[in-house]
């Protein structure tokens, strides 16, 4: 009796699925590396745009301060008792408000709102009627 | 036998080879994410050491200009408003801006 030595499929040993387990590993802590250092520089970024749109109003601010103290009329500027306000956009939700008592120069208020305190907008209350 | 013992060799190599290729990717992953992190850490370092030196000018008192391998450069920028003073402050890490701030301050009479 001839055994017919059919040819098998090379079955994957313990040493294969070994090898695929590791591959596996090593892909994805290697993504999950990546994603993570990624979402901390998008993070720092925002960060870093922050600072700079905060020093950008800062610095209009102080523009706007120093050419009251020379005397000028500066369009926005609201006076109102001996108190000159205004108001500098940081971002599109936050201001920077800026309150100076005109005798003295000294800043009452230098300090980032949100653009809804600034408005101060109320809804109503339903009373019962 | 022989034949069995063939595939297994071949078996075997053609595991050592996709293991060694995705071992080279994946090293290759991990170093861009750790040269990622250290970029990462160090724009952090310079918009903090921007941020106290803006606030040292601000203060009319002298800003460090340099922190572990981060120097800056202050530039002063003239103003047309009187009774104003404006500079530029550049974050340098070998020779390559990493952050830039401008700001102002008022120009307090002696």
């Amino acid at each position: 009796m001839k055994k017919k030595e059919a040819l098998s499929l090379p079955a994957i040993g313990g040493s294969s699925l070994l090898v695929i387990f590791a591959v596996l590993c090593l892909t994805v802590f290697a993504l999950l590396s990546l994603g993570t250092v990624q979402a901390e520089r998008r993070l720092s970024d925002k960060g870093a745009q922050a600072v700079s749109d905060y020093y950008r109003a800062d610095l209009e601010a102080e523009k706007i301060f120093a050419r009251l103290r020379s005397g000028e009329q500066v369009p926005g500027v609201v006076e109102t008792e001996g108190v000159c306000r205004y108001t500098c956009p940081v971002t599109e939700n936050q201001t920077l408000m800026v309150e100076l008592e005109k005798e003295t120069w000294v800043v009452l208020r230098w300090q980032v709102i949100l653009r809804m305190e600034e408005t101060e907008e109320k809804l109503d209350v339903w009373d019962g009627k | 036998m022989k034949n069995r013992a063939s595939l297994t060799l071949m078996e075997m190599l053609i595991m050592v080879l996709v293991f060694s290729l995705s071992a080279a990717i994946c090293l290759g992953l991990f170093a861009g994410a750790d040269r990622l992190s250290e970029e990462t850490v160090r724009q952090d370092r310079a918009v903090i050491l921007a941020q106290n030196a803006a606030e040292a000018l601000k203060a009319g008192a002298e800003p460090e200009t340099a922190e572990d391998g981060l120097y800056l450069d202050i530039r002063e920028v003239p103003s047309e408003i009187p009774g104003l003073k404006q500079a530029e402050i550049t974050v340098f890490f070998e020779k390559e801006a990493i952050f830039t701030l401008e700001t102002g301050w008022q120009e307090v009479a002696p």
